[in-house]
């Protein structure tokens, strides 16, 4: 569904990712591991269009995006969630929900998604009237996943969801990222929670240093001593 | 001595003026929040809106009221031209886009004055409507047909794009685009098209505010600096982002002005409001409305 092939990033003269290449099954639950400064959060903006790849070729469901503006990979399906929420703080809840839907598509489900995402995050439903900056982290985060699923994605793409929250909020909120799995959504995940991520994920990459270091089933890295020692403490 | 009458008169003044400048500073407020551009030069786009009115009812006796169907079109494509061919160029060359974008402005801002004086010579130009010279009465108050129907036009304004900003998805966008770009992109904003329009809308309205301001006062190639002045102030005032904000900000600065003549010399007044306006940068550098 997307194929990641031989990219490099750049942020002025500093090289962020090195010749990396991923693949994403439709369906399927891919996770993106690795420590701070790996390269995870760069590899997402590239896909979702924020960054420019310096070399090798983005494609989804065949078509070439990388070049592309944002909005316009938004409106193939493709959505990413991005770290630190990014929401609109003077803006209520419904109006950044709202926002989510604001091309074409989209406009036309606002309806049914509503109704969807507040049975997921009722506490949005509740404080839909009020400011989004008034928000707790966790809500705001459910407001910036609600957000996304506003666009109708096929793929989305979640990066560091559970940032900041409480162990119980971060349990929730994976919880609900399996949901949307099983609804048929398929999800790529970057977090720092190594081990709840292949616990739940099906596959997972591992960057270091802005390249692709390991990548596997997950329930082949669980069990792998290497991982356990690098990157669960254990 | 000083009596009610004239405090009511500058009362009445204030309002009528601080609804212009509010308007005037709204595109203005905008285009700030949006880009991180300072326009310099919308001063002197409200004056190509007054220019406009001046020629249309000299040249072919169009009624000021008509003029807008002109006057809106014609500087929302120049704020679409302005951001296509000026800013955008512009903002992809440098990293402070506030800075260079101030400079590039005010280059503008002095071409378009320049064009002005060439075309239309430095003279004062007062506006023969036939709406001039007739004046009504609000209690004891005479009050011109002229300021009613220029704060009419500013209020009607004001509130459009108070709902425009408030009530429609594009408009919303806008805020989005101003409070969080990257989140925009991420919704499926197109935010070079919203910026685009937001420089229309910003024109349009400056155009509509040099209406506004033509009909109660004389203008001349030069006044558009002295507008930019309480352009600043309202805009610092009110806040940007928004509207309810640059609107009391417009009042208030009006009724400083107004009410200010009565008391002290019109040469102290700009004294006055930039205290004023040290204070509020002090105190609230946000703005008096924002949170």
């Amino acid at each position: 569904m997307l194929e990641v092939k031989n990219v490099d990033v750049f942020y002025g003269h500093l090289q962020a990712i090195w010749d990396v290449s991923i693949n994403v099954k439709e369906k399927e639950f891919l996770t993106i591991l690795g420590s701070n400064g790996a390269g995870k959060s760069t590899l997402l903006n590239t896909i979702a269009g924020l960054n420019r790849a310096a070399a090798g070729s983005i494609e989804y469901k065949g078509v070439k995006i990388n070049g592309l503006e944002p909005y316009k990979i938004c409106a193939m399906g493709l959505i990413l969630i991005p770290q630190g929420r990014k929401i609109f703080p003077m803006m209520n809840v419904l109006e950044n929900l709202q926002m989510g839907a604001y091309l074409p598509g989209p406009r036309k489900t606002v309806r049914q998604n509503l109704e969807k995402i507040f049975a997921t995050y009722p506490v949005l439903k509740d404080r839909s009237g009020q400011l989004a900056g008034t928000l707790s982290g966790g809500e705001q985060q459910m407001l910036a996943i609600g957000r996304g699923l506003m666009g109708n994605p096929e793929l989305l793409m979640l990066d560091e969801p559970t940032l900041g929250l409480s162990p119980k909020l971060a349990l929730d909120m994976l919880t609900s990222l399996k949901k949307f799995h099983e609804q048929g959504m398929t999800l790529v995940l970057v977090s720092q929670e190594t081990m709840q991520c292949l616990q739940l994920a099906e596959r997972a990459y591992v960057l270091e240093n802005g390249r692709v270091a390991l990548q596997g089933q997950c329930s082949i890295l669980l069990a792998d001593d290497k991982v356990r020692k690098a990157y669960m403490g254990i | 001595m000083l009596s009610w009458y004239e405090i009511a008169h500058g009362l009445i003044g204030g309002i009528f003026v601080g609804a212009a400048y509010a308007l005037l500073s709204a595109g203005f407020s905008l285009t700030w929040g949006v880009t991180r551009v300072i326009n310099l030069a919308h001063a002197a786009f409200a004056l190509l809106g007054s220019y406009i009115t001046l020629t249309l009812l000299e040249m072919a006796g169009i009624d000021p009221l008509v003029s807008i169907v002109f006057i809106v079109p014609l500087l929302f494509l120049l704020g679409l031209g302005l951001h296509y061919f000026l800013i955008k160029p512009t903002a992809k060359r440098t990293r402070d886009i506030t800075g260079a974008s101030m400079v590039l402005c005010f280059g503008l801002y002095i071409i378009i004055e320049n064009l002005l004086v060439i075309m239309f010579k430095s003279d004062d130009r007062v506006l023969h409507s036939r709406y001039s010279d007739i004046s009504l009465a609000i209690g004891p108050i005479s009050v011109a047909l002229t300021s009613i129907i220029s704060l009419a036009i500013a209020a009607v304004s004001l509130v459009i794009i108070y709902f425009f900003l408030n009530r429609t998805y594009t408009g919303k966008a806008v805020r989005a685009v101003w409070q969080d770009r990257e989140g925009a992109m991420l919704s499926g904003i197109n935010v070079e098209g919203v910026t685009a329009i937001t420089y229309g809308l910003s024109l349009a309205t400056a155009g509509v505010a040099g209406l506004c301001l033509v009909l109660m006062y004389s203008v001349t190639p030069f006044i558009g600096f002295s507008w930019l002045v309480f352009v600043f102030l309202v805009a610092i005032m009110g806040g940007l982002g928004s509207i309810l904000g640059v609107t009391v900000g417009g009042l208030i600065v009006g009724l400083i002005v107004s009410l200010g003549s009565v008391f002290i010399p019109l040469a102290y007044i700009n004294l006055v409001l930039f205290v004023l306006l040290i204070i509020v940068l002090l105190i609230k550098p946000s703005g008096l409305f924002r949170r």
